[in-house]
């Protein structure tokens, strides 16, 4: 299976140089001709006009002049990271209404990377309860993650893969390690490679070393840490972002051991992770701390923004969040500050 | 046995003691055998009470429909409601066993499909009295046994204290060995038992030597088998229905014309009631936990009758339908199969032939009726899809209704992963013992029937309290064994507590919600609880008593058990 | 998704990687510009929206959206080449050799009393029924099942041969089909999700398949704030061969149907409607590809009504009801239709003559051990006996009891309710139980079918994470031909009951680990002691002093 989509997704060398003449004579088309003095501008202004998933492509193919134009351009298509896709798993595995803000956690996190450019057939989303349309919401089909309710995350144009009775332990390891039946569908799998950048996000009720699912099972940190080990063996990632925002998160990824894989959480072990803020008339609070002070950063984030995640680390503020976020470096040996946010959640 | 280093320690002493008193004991005893052996004070309730009391419940109150729907009663394979309903499917043309409702024998639809109504409670209320009949015949031969054991009488303590001093002189460990011997004293112990059960014998068997052995190679132990022809109207001195009587010398009450109270001439040997078959049959039938499944209507009766009658017959020798009442048990609700055992034992002691070469004509028997059954319910149903829905149901336990038994909590809360090792290790429990039973109780055969049908009623997947009735008709048989017992009054009580409180913690759970499932559990762990030890203090029981008897020097001796 | 793809399409998840993406497609829309203008003419794309204001003042809007594909057009499907018919809704007929899918998703329950019969209510939850005309339907169905729970963003996958059912007396195939013959080689199968939550994520993909999606002609309605927001929505996907023509080639029909009841009065406590009141949003202009766009407002009592803007024309059918017809393609954009009435008296009445017969099903019985189920069938019309088909799926954990069915009318008691009765017993994880009867109602009177269950005991692990909140058993089905269709229609009204809330026994969820440890206790007691007994012998204890 490496094989095949290693072949299918890195382009081999005598494809290349055609792909490339075809887009050059493409985007050239496109381009009025005497744009040549504005060329140095036209990375941003490219990357704006198409989908900001392509805009390494764009560049590259706007041949400058400039070396060092030229430079970063190639640089940028092939990614220091070494990456060319992004995914996101992004789950909230706490059940019944009070929990509202767990599903507003994932919303948030779901909207923000849709925002930096991850099209909806790369996330997988998984809500274990209907909040949006639950007949106590009363302001129906949406979620907000603010009491002043600027952004419904619900929006029009939501794609929630498993949802309901479907989030659990069982379904959440078939979909990392790629262990599904031959009836699911492509949207419901985690079709990544080794040269995939993966956001795994969960949040809900959790303790020492696990985390609940629905308040029915749980999930440990040791199975966690060995369906990203198989995932690292099957080659299904190149670099994984772990982030968690539960109680004593910390103790989540202590077990982890594959390589690659940088950890945030939102409390240390022993201590709890706390709510932000109640919208009265929703009822019940709408977003965990970890989870708002990250989106304080995230949300500012544009794309090519600079910013690294070392910067987003460093915002985290201790008493802000009333627990201490716990960071784990010591698989990630590239370092935090040579990444970019906006990669990682892209 | 026999290769003793030592001889028997000196017996001419205690011979010459007890043949001294012998002729003048032996006249006695003539004299009380004309008599009953002493006075009956107990008031014997008749078998057909427990009938009458059943046709009183189902005509006057509503406890039949009650019953048919107590999880403690009707198990998913023996409920009248699903008979019903597989009754009514197959009337209807609908495959009964297609579905996952009907669990039960196709043969209960014949039987069912052309009986009227009206004559249902009938049927069930006959099956219980035939049950009860046919323990009573069982129960005759245990009264036939029990007259007919022998006691080996202790020599005098005088020879007993000179026989141990020497023993003292001797090497421990040899002496250890001698003490283990069983044969120790052989001779002695054939001339002794011309005493007072000799006299008895002679008199009874006409004249002839007892059933002793007086060759020093033989065991004691295989003597005293089945006496199928002796007497059961005499009893013997130390089997009374007053035992106070013959324990204190005088009777609980005194009557004008009592007879002469006999006590046994040796103090170590214990005075029994003797048994009344009767009273077996009447504690069946009044017993509440048979009264509540005659009344659910469970075809657990047919399971329960087919065993008995088939234990009945094979006391009665008739091999070919004791196997046939036992194949149809077995295929009725499988696990009677154990009762083969028992049954094979009995027609060996019947026929004097060793078990397995009864097992050689008594196996192709069953297993040629078990077929049969077979062939004719395949041409009833018309298919072989009521296996898996009736035998696949019991060994798969795939329907978790509680019951009183230990297998559905269990298999609720069971994670799917070791659930088929869980299984297999449940079922295999059931039969293990089976075997192991049958080879150290062999001669006691009513003893292994006790011991499968309790291990039927505490271990299979859906007991319910008519198992539980069966094994205690069983246990009432074994009275002698009373004495012997540690636990009574802890199990008694435990299953009084159980039957008590298993439908309440049941209603808590289920109707008033203010219990959860745990209550109901425990309640089932303790009556299990109180079964096992019922069952394993009447085997210490039993194997304390044959010890006993058969090692009358040592009766007064502390015992420690030991492997050996 | 929003990064600029054709919009009439939903392709699956790019084989390649997304920053190539996008140049290639464009590349592909350049090079088969070409072929995609000579798509055959024969697909129709028709809009239509009906607006009724029912008596008790709620308005139903039912949206329909109907494309039709020829024969010629199929052929190219079965190339791969699309133009008005979804790919994903292509590949699916395709893959899975679907014949008829009837796919609904439904919030609230149609109140047919009040409202009378609509031929789009449905049943709570998802219901899914369909044709196949392939051998190996088990497998086909799976994958059905499947492949529509990721394209609708359902648990649709839940829906396994646990809770399948094949109805023989309800559904009949409703194409176009060469002979009868063709109809009996196909297979049925049917399941729904009562407890399925619907809400915007389901809705995304629908109104994705519209060829104008939301952004013109009447889906440009679609407001999920407000859709959600009423008493029924319910949304629906229809696929049915059709012979578009007297010759032997079938085309397909594609139907798409939203119907939602709003309540304008909740707003203000007055009658008066616009499309912006209740839907917040006007239509801006027609979609372009339909060839046919009409706006229907309808009023029932109409006296004090009137309709704002003025229609094209306006009919009175024989109920009394006033009709109002727009097209989008000759009024003006910005159309924002509405009633105004004069007063706001609202008639809560049932009516008769409109909803003769009402279903009420229920459980009876307390506790957690047994229980029954009863359906009341009411026969409201004073003279005429009905006919009717009840359909009932019922999960294998409540274990039926056939013998214990009993059907009582307040009529006569030797009138003969039941005409046929075909009943599947349930295997235990393995398959519903199933009871489709043929009913006939005398006039006049009430009949009730009742039926005893036992509630099963199941694994821990078959309790949904919620145990306490119980088991949704589907609504049953209610078939029966409407009085005033004319004798040679086929068609077929459908009414469903309400789902039924059952909590079965639950056990102690935390107790895995105390269950085994002390029931393994018990059983190494008597392990222990029937070993000891069997193996050991009495000596006597040596006096040593």
């Amino acid at each position: 299976m490496t094989l095949a989509s290693g072949l299918r997704r890195a382009p081999s060398p005598c494809i290349l140089p055609l792909l490339l003449f075809v887009l050059l004579a493409l985007s050239l088309s496109l381009l009025p001709a005497t744009a040549a003095a504005e060329l140095a501008e036209v990375p941003t202004a490219a990357g704006d006009l198409a989908a900001p998933t392509n805009k390494d492509i764009v560049t590259l193919a706007l041949w400058s002049e400039d070396a060092r134009a030229n430079d970063e351009a190639i640089e940028g298509f092939f990614s220091t990271s070494g990456h060319t896709n992004n995914w996101a798993v992004l789950v909230c595995t706490s059940r019944f209404w009070f929990n509202y803000r767990h599903i507003a956690n994932t919303l948030s996190i779901y909207h923000t990377v849709k925002r930096l450019g991850i099209p909806d057939s790369n996330i997988i989303l998984m809500l274990s309860d209907d909040v949006a349309c639950n007949a106590r919401n009363h302001f129906p089909a949406t979620v907000y993650n603010n009491a002043g309710r600027f952004l419904d995350l619900y929006g029009r144009n939501i794609e929630v893969d498993y949802r309901g009775y479907e989030v659990t332990v069982e379904n959440f390891i078939r979909l990392l390690t790629g262990r599904h039946e031959s009836a699911v569908p492509r949207s419901k799998r985690l079709l990544t490679d080794d040269r995939s950048n993966i956001l795994v996000y969960m949040t809900g009720h959790g303790g020492d070393e696990f985390l609940k699912f629905q308040d029915a099972e749980e999930i440990s940190s040791y199975d966690i840490a060995d369906a990203f080990g198989q995932m690292h063996e099957k080659k299904r990632y190149h670099e994984l972002f772990f982030m968690i925002d539960t109680c004593q998160a910390a103790s989540m990824y202590r077990q982890i051991y594959s390589p690659n894989i940088l950890a945030a959480a939102s409390a240390l072990k022993g201590q709890n992770s706390y709510s932000h803020h109640l919208d009265p008339e929703i009822g019940v609070a709408v977003i965990d701390r970890f989870t708002y002070y990250n989106l304080e950063t995230l949300e500012k984030l544009k794309s090519g923004d600079p910013a690294s995640l070392a910067e987003l680390f460093a915002s985290y503020g201790r008493y802000a969040i009333a627990s201490t976020p716990g960071i784990r470096r010591d698989l990630y040996p590239r370092g935090t500050e040579t990444v970019r946010s906006e990669r990682v959640f892209k | 046995m026999a290769s003793s280093p030592h001889p028997p320690a000196n017996p001419s002493s205690p011979a010459a003691a007890t043949a001294a008193t012998a002729a003048a004991r032996a006249s006695t005893v003539a004299a009380s055998l004309a008599l009953p052996s002493s006075h009956d004070p107990v008031v014997r309730i008749p078998v057909w009470a427990g009938v009458v009391v059943r046709v009183l419940l189902f005509t006057y109150t509503d406890a039949a429909p009650y019953f048919r729907n107590r999880v403690e009663v009707v198990t998913p394979i023996t409920s009248w409601k699903r008979l019903q309903e597989g009754l009514f499917m197959y009337r209807h043309g609908i495959p009964p066993y297609e579905g996952g409702v009907f669990h039960q024998a196709p043969l209960l639809l014949i039987v069912f499909n052309f009986l009227p109504p009206i004559l249902i409670p009938l049927l069930f209320i006959l099956l219980d009295y035939w049950i009860a009949r046919a323990l009573v015949a069982v129960a005759t031969h245990k009264r036939a046994l029990q007259i007919a054991e022998v006691w080996p009488p202790a020599r005098a303590a005088a020879a007993l204290d000179a026989a141990e001093a020497k023993a003292q002189e001797e090497d421990d460990k040899a002496q250890a060995l001698t003490m283990l011997d069983g044969t120790r004293g052989g001779d002695t112990v054939g001339k002794s038992l011309l005493t007072e059960g000799g006299a008895w014998f002679a008199k009874h068997a006409g004249g002839a030597e007892p059933p002793v052995a007086s060759d020093e190679e033989r065991e004691i132990d295989h003597d005293d088998t089945v006496l199928a022809s002796m007497p059961t109207t005499d009893v013997p001195p130390w089997l009374a229905d007053d035992t106070d009587a013959v324990v204190q010398g005088k009777p609980a009450y005194e009557r004008a014309g009592a007879p002469p109270i006999v006590k046994p001439a040796d103090p170590t040997q214990p005075v029994d009631n003797v048994l009344h078959p009767e009273d077996v049959g009447s504690l069946y039938l009044l017993n509440p936990y048979s009264i509540m499944t005659c009344l659910a209507q469970s075809t657990l009766l047919f399971t329960l009758l087919a065993m008995v009658a088939g234990l009945q017959y094979a006391i009665a020798g008739k091999r070919a339908v004791s196997m046939m009442c036992l194949a149809i048990a077995a295929y009725l609700s499988l696990y009677p199969v154990m009762m083969v055992a028992p049954a094979v034992l009995l027609l060996a002691q019947r026929r004097a032939i060793s078990p397995i070469q009864e097992l050689k004509t008594a196996a192709p028997l069953f297993l040629g009726s078990l077929a049969t059954i077979f062939g004719l319910s395949y041409l009833l149903i018309g298919s072989w899809e009521f296996l898996p829905s009736t035998y696949g149901v019991i060994l798969s336990v795939s329907d978790l209704t509680p019951n009183i038994g230990l297998f559905w909590y269990f298999f609720i809360e069971m994670f799917d992963q070791f659930r088929p090792f869980f299984l297999c290790v449940f079922q295999i429990m059931v039969f293990v013992f089976v075997m192991p039973i049958s080879l150290v109780f062999r001669d006691h055969p009513l003893f292994v029937a006790f011991a499968m049908s309790a291990i039927m009623a505490i271990f299979k997947p859906y007991p319910s309290v008519g198992d539980t009735a069966l094994y205690l008709a069983f246990f009432a048989m074994h009275q002698e064994l009373f004495k012997y017992m540690r636990n009574n009054y802890l199990v008694f009580a435990a299953m009084l507590f159980a039957t008590v409180l298993g439908p309440l913690f049941h209603y808590l759970w289920v109707y008033a919600g203010s219990g959860n499932a745990n209550f109901y559990f425990a309640i089932t762990l303790v009556f299990g609880l109180a079964r096992i030890i019922l069952l394993t203090d009447t085997g210490h029981a039993l194997v304390l008593r044959e010890w006993e008897r058969l090692h009358p020097d040592l009766r007064r001796r502390r015992v420690e058990i030991v492997h050996k | 998704m929003g990064t600029g793809r054709p919009p009439a399409k939903r392709p699956p998840r790019p084989p390649l990687s997304a920053p190539l993406l996008l140049p290639l497609l464009c590349l592909l829309v350049t090079l088969l510009a070409p072929f995609a203008r000579a798509a055959p003419s024969d697909e129709t794309y028709e809009e239509d929206l009906q607006l009724t204001q029912l008596p008790d003042g709620k308005v139903l809007a039912e949206f329909r959206f109907l494309t039709r594909i020829g024969p010629a057009a199929l052929a190219q499907v079965k190339e791969n080449h699309y133009s008005l018919l979804p790919r994903a809704i292509g590949e699916i007929v395709q893959t899975f050799g679907v014949e008829e899918l009837h796919l609904t998703f439904t919030r609230g329950i149609w109140n047919h009393q009040k409202w009378g019969y609509s031929p789009l209510s449905a049943a709570t939850g998802v219901q899914l029924w369909t044709w196949f005309n392939v051998s190996s339907v088990d497998d086909q169905w799976k994958g059905l099942t499947h492949a529509l729970s990721g394209l609708y963003c359902a648990s649709l996958n839940q829906i396994d041969r646990s809770s399948t059912a094949e109805p023989m007396l309800s559904f009949r195939p409703e194409g176009d089909y060469e002979d009868d013959a063709a109809k009996d080689n196909l297979e049925l199968r049917y399941g729904s999700l009562p407890h399925e939550a619907v809400c915007t994520e389901n809705l995304t993909p629908w109104t994705k398949m519209l060829p104008c999606q939301t952004k013109a002609g009447i889906a440009s309605l679609f407001n999920a704030y407000r859709l959600f927001d009423g008493h029924y929505h319910s949304m629906g996907t229809h696929i049915r061969p059709i012979a578009m023509n007297e010759g032997s080639a079938r085309g397909m029909e594609l139907l798409q149907t939203l119907s939602v009841v709003m309540n304008p009065l909740r707003l203000d406590n007055r009658k008066d409607w616009s499309l912006s009141t209740i839907f917040e949003r006007k239509i801006n202009s027609a979609c372009a590809i339909a060839q046919k766009s009409d706006v229907t407002v309808t009023v029932s009592g109409h006296a004090g009504s009137s309709f704002n803007p003025a229609p094209l024309s306006t009919t009175t059918d024989k109920h009394g009801r006033m009709s109002a017809q727009y097209s989008l393609g000759s009024t003006p954009h910005e159309l924002d239709v509405g009633v105004q009435w004069e007063d706001s008296a609202v008639d809560h009445h049932v009516n008769l003559t409109r909803s003769y017969i009402h279903v009420h099903r229920y459980q009876t019985g307390y506790g957690g051990e047994r229980g029954g189920l009863a359906v009341d069938f009411h026969n409201r019309h004073p003279t005429a006996d009905l006919q009717i088909t009840y359909f009932e799926t019922v999960p294998w954990y409540l274990k039926l009891y056939l013998h214990t069915l009993k059907a009582e009318t307040t009529a006569n008691a030797s009138y003969e309710v039941v005409n046929d009765l075909y009943f599947q017993p349930a295997i235990d994880r393995g398959r519903p139980a199933v009871l489709e009867m043929a009913l006939s109602l005398p006039a006049n009177s009430m009949t009730t079918l009742h039926i005893d269950f036992d509630m099963a005991y199941i694994k821990y692990t078959e309790h949904p994470p919620d145990a306490n909140r119980g088991f949704d058993i589907g609504a049953a089905v209610i078939t029966f031909k409407p009085l005033d269709a004319s004798p040679e229609s086929s068609a077929l009204q459908r009414i469903h009951t309400q789902t039924v809330l059952v909590s079965l026994p639950t056990p102690d969820f935390s107790m895995p680990y105390n269950v085994i440890t002390l029931t393994c206790t018990l059983i190494a007691l008597f392990f222990g002691s029937m070993f000891n007994m069997l193996t050991r012998r009495f000596v006597p204890v040596e006096a040593k002093l």
